[in-house]
């Protein structure tokens, strides 16, 4: 019901529409951005500004707005954690100086005042406690548990597409996030 | 799910057990997974001692992940909200701005709804919304709109609303009968109404934001995105039920959304799919806006037509075509349920019989091709079904369909316009005085008819509004002249001896002709109808004679100076057929087929007025006129007839070329022309047979004339031609026993006798010819 909404709001987006523009960002923001911390990790969270990759991933979205029916995913939230994926590693190589033209492309005139909307809506986006605590405990899982949680609870990946990306069978990806689910409920008792 | 775990117990286990509680829980998680619910006394049998910390564990889990679900993530499993006085009892539903939690009040012991703003969507200055939600729902006192209990506006801000046990329709729609689909539907369109009464416009309503309760009472959900506002809220709402005014940021967005919605919700619940089904949004967002549905009753025959001419009625792609508000739509609805006609007629209709038979229409140019048809038959196939292209509800002539309210309807027109000239003729006659009587006998009816049609237009009664126009329309011209010639305004100047009647004068014959005739042209460009245009054209004409009435119309009637008559009446037909002309480029059919039949008849018209008194032949210097036959009574008749011959072929010339070169609008004109032609030629003939002065000479020439006329009918494939032929055959043989006096002669008989065996045998042999000629062709 969520996905088509999403591509229609995307392209309502791109068509001029600030309130749908305003509605996907409000929808996927914090979710993206959770997605983005996660896969900086703590070592490269310290050179790079998850905030920063989380805005010129929606102005690529934006740019690229086709992109998503041609997407193998019917999911929004993996599409777009794709491109922030990529964002990040074009960071992660360059990292120092910054590569921006890659977006740049792809933008014009009316992108530019989506920026500025997106810039002023990323800045309003606070971090609290308990989503930090979230963080923590999601970090403290194995590399394996972190991966299928994040693929299937945050990417909203089916189970068919959570295997094909960890090479495993869909049944065996169901136990592992069980037994990653069981753990993280264990952490996040612990943290508190 | 187990609801007894929101309270944490006290976790009083040793350390050697947590890896043992943790797997039992990974079983229970994986069942849960699986869509499985696991009980956990049960999954603990074996070490009850671990149940009170599995079953907490579980309970902590359901919180993560219910807050991995509805916080879109990041959020912490602190979101579910504690609302003191209530207990959580579970997450039901997630709207716009908010989650929807099934609560128990703890103090009054019953089960209530909970709606809690999303922490994500304070971010984006939602509370607004919000609130504004909580006030549109606190406007609302009815039924079938979820019922607003209180607002809590603390952190985070709760709506309390009713709980609904029931069913959403999505779930429960295809195991009701049609009849209660419809009721439901109607239900719904009426709580809508109350909204949109109280300026507010759902903007999402779908099966799934409306429960049915045991009883089939409706409840709509979720007015979180609701808005009056028609410049904002693109983009948002359900894919499957937006307008295509909703897609697009430049259109503005009212109620009639919401109309669209419903009519995309009954469609889905009469033939159980949505009406358009794209594989990804970019297409879905394409088929809303540039496809139509398929007919419901193509998927499901089962679906009565009236409620699927209400869903595709309601789910028109433009706004005007749709109902004009829900309480419309509902109305239609009940009229169904009451077993009486409902009034939808979805413009769809037309343009999917159009697709329909646009396949037909090239086949028949294919069959001509090979030669299959012959090029009269694909003519005619064309032009049935071009009749399928008109317009259902148009006037008596045109309407695919004949009915008692269309025949009440134009018999109600026209008997209007007998009354119109029974007025007029009363007042000539000098029974009535004064502008009071004209005003109220006709100007009152003609002002209601105009009132009534506006309303009836802008609804669903676009037949009777023409038809009300139309009457209006006639009931003018009286009026106007009678109150013209009362008032003393444009009076005859005296001295002038062209004008055409004692009482009124032609100028105010001409302002009154002008007035009207402008008039229905007005109404003819509203409606766009052919009655209305055909009613414009016919007071086009009257306006032109009253005009003539300056250049001496009286006299030359008078005098028989038809001519004069003929030479004036040249340039309103050329009038006629360049506005036609003009009418027909312009793409306002429906304006140039009365005009080019007009111009038609003119054209006739003229040609036959000119062969009056032997001029037509006289302008060519040419006269049959017998030199000296004391016996003739009318010296130019015989001018007058042979005129009056060789126009009629002029008129089959006419058609022939108008046939080959014309429009397509111009086309029944020129097969009325064709069927008039044998009848323009042959006729003249008969009534010169009639008059006793030259009758032996003529009845041969007639009887040879109306068996030629029936041969001809071959060549251009006219059957009126044959007709013609027949029946004048018939009167020429009666004509020439008459004459001749040989009723009582037996031979005459036994020759007609004969010549009908001539032209058997001749039928006979010609066919023959025919066979050998094929035959010798196949040989070659």
């Amino acid at each position: 019901m969520e996905t088509p909404d999403s591509a229609a709001l995307l392209a309502a987006a791109r068509a001029g529409s600030a309130d749908a523009l305003g509605t996907l960002f409000e929808r996927h923001s914090r979710r993206l951005l959770a997605i983005i911390r996660l896969r900086l990790g703590p070592s490269l969270r310290a050179h790079l500004e998850s905030r920063d990759v989380l805005q010129e991933t929606w102005l690529k979205a934006l740019g690229h707005v086709d992109g998503f029916r041609g997407a193998e995913s019917a999911s929004f939230v993996a599409w777009m954690a794709r491109i922030a994926a990529n964002e990040i590693r074009d960071r992660a190589d360059h990292h120092g100086r910054q590569r921006r033209d890659a977006g740049q492309e792809v933008r014009n005139a009316d992108l530019d005042a989506m920026a500025a909307r997106l810039r002023s809506q990323t800045s309003r986006i606070a971090l609290d406690e308990s989503v930090e605590r979230l963080e923590r405990a999601l970090e403290s899982l194995s590399a394996e548990h972190r991966e299928v949680i994040v693929l299937r609870k945050l990417e909203e990946l089916s189970f068919a597409e959570v295997g094909e990306r960890m090479g495993r069978s869909p049944d065996a990806c169901r136990q592992l996030l069980a037994r990653a689910l069981a753990a993280l409920t264990i952490a996040m008792e612990k943290a508190r | 799910m187990t609801a007894d775990g929101t309270a944490p117990p006290p976790s009083g286990d040793a350390g050697a057990d947590e890896g043992e509680a943790q797997e039992r829980l990974a079983r229970y998680i994986e069942a849960h997974l699986a869509g499985q619910s696991i009980d956990i006394d049960r999954l603990c049998a074996d070490r009850p001692e671990l149940t009170p910390r599995v079953k907490a564990l579980a309970a902590a889990f359901h919180t993560i992940d219910g807050a991995f679900e509805m916080t879109a993530a990041g959020a912490a499993p602190g979101d579910v909200p504690r609302l003191d006085g209530f207990r959580i009892v579970e997450r039901i539903g997630r709207g716009g701005a908010g989650d929807v939690y099934k609560v128990e009040d703890l103090t009054l012991g019953r089960v209530v709804a909970a709606k809690v703003l999303r922490r994500d969507s304070r971010l984006a200055a939602a509370l607004p919304d919000f609130l504004r939600e909580a006030r549109s729902l606190a406007l609302f006192d009815d039924p079938r709109i979820v019922r607003l209990l209180e607002f809590r506006g603390g952190e985070p801000p709760v709506l309390l609303m009713e709980y609904v046990d029931g069913f959403t329709l999505s779930e429960i729609g295809p195991s009701l009968e049609f009849p209660q689909r419809a009721r439901v539907v109607a239900e719904v369109a009426e709580a809508l109404h109350r909204a949109h009464a109280l300026g507010l416009q759902h903007r999402d309503i779908k099966p799934a934001n409306i429960l049915v309760d045991a009883r089939l009472q409706p409840k709509v959900l979720d007015f979180g995105i609701s808005t009056a506002d028609p410049d904002r809220g693109h983009g948002l709402g359900t894919l499957g039920y937006m307008a295509p005014e909703q897609l697009d940021p430049h259109r503005r967005i009212d109620a009639r959304a919401d109309v669209y919605a419903l009519g995309v919700i009954l469609y889905e619940l009469l033939c159980g799919v949505r009406p358009y089904d794209g594989a990804d949004a970019a297409e879905m967002q394409r088929l809303i806006r540039d496809e139509r549905p398929r007919l419901p009753v193509e998927i499901d025959p089962r679906v009565p037509e009236p409620l699927q001419a209400i869903a595709l009625s309601a789910m028109s792609a433009e706004p005007a075509d749709r109902y004009a508000s829900a309480h419309e739509m509902a109305l239609d609805l009940r009229r169904y349920l009451e077993g009486r006609p409902v009034v939808a007629r979805p413009a769809i209709y037309r343009s999917a019989l159009a697709r329909r038979v646009e396949p037909h229409v090239e086949q028949v140019a294919e069959w001509e091709r090979l030669r299959l048809i012959y090029p009269h038959e694909g003519d005619r196939l064309r032009h049935a079904y071009r009749q399928l292209q008109a317009r259902e509800d148009d006037w008596i002539v045109q309407g695919r369909i004949l009915s008692f309210p269309q025949i009440a309807l134009y018999m109600g027109a026209f008997v209007l316009l007998c009354s119109s000239v029974l007025a007029f003729l009363a007042y000539l006659e000098g029974a009535v005085h004064g502008v009071v009587w004209p005003i109220v006998a006709l100007g009152l009816p003609c002002v209601a008819l105009h009132l009534a049609a506006h309303p009836l237009y802008k609804g669903h009664h676009k037949a009777a509004a023409v038809a009300f126009y139309l009457g209006a329309a006639v009931l003018l011209p009286s009026m106007l002249l009678i109150v013209f010639r009362e008032m003393g305004w444009w009076l005859a100047a005296p001295g002038i001896t062209t004008e055409m009647f004692e009482k009124v004068s032609n100028r105010q014959l001409q302002i009154a002709g002008a007035i009207s005739c402008l008039w229905a042209a007005i109404l003819a460009a509203r409606t766009r109808t052919v009655a209305l245009a055909s009613g414009f054209t016919l007071l086009l004409v009257t306006f032109a004679l009253t005009v003539l009435g300056d250049y001496g119309l009286e006299q030359w009637l008078e005098n028989g100076e038809w001519d004069r008559l003929s030479f004036h009446l040249l340039p309103l037909l050329v009038f006629t057929a360049a506005l036609g002309t003009t009418s027909e480029r312009r793409n306002r059919s429906w304006f140039a087929e009365p005009l080019y039949f007009a111009a038609g008849a003119l054209f006739v018209l003229v040609l036959e007025l000119l062969a009056q008194g032997g001029k037509q032949l006289g302008y060519l210097g040419v006269t049959l006129a017998i030199p000296n036959g004391p016996d003739v009574s009318d010296a130019t008749l015989l001018d007058t007839i042979a005129a009056m011959t060789a126009n009629g072929a002029i008129v089959y010339v006419a058609a022939s070329l108008l046939e080959r070169h014309g429009t397509r609008l111009q086309q029944p004109v020129a097969s009325w022309l064709y069927a008039l032609s044998p009848f323009a030629i042959l006729e003249p003939l008969a009534y010169l047979c009639h008059t006793a002065e030259y009758s032996r000479r003529y009845d041969w020439i007639y009887l040879a004339a109306a068996v030629t006329v029936a041969f001809a009918s071959r060549f251009r494939q006219r059957r009126s031609f044959y007709y013609a032929g027949l029946t004048n055959t018939a009167l020429a043989l009666a004509f020439i026993t008459d004459h001749y006096d040989w009723t009582g002669r037996p031979a005459w008989t036994v020759a007609v006798v004969l010549a009908g065996l001539v032209l058997l045998g001749l039928g006979l042999s010609l066919d023959r010819a025919q066979r050998r000629r094929r035959a010798a062709r196949e040989t070659l």
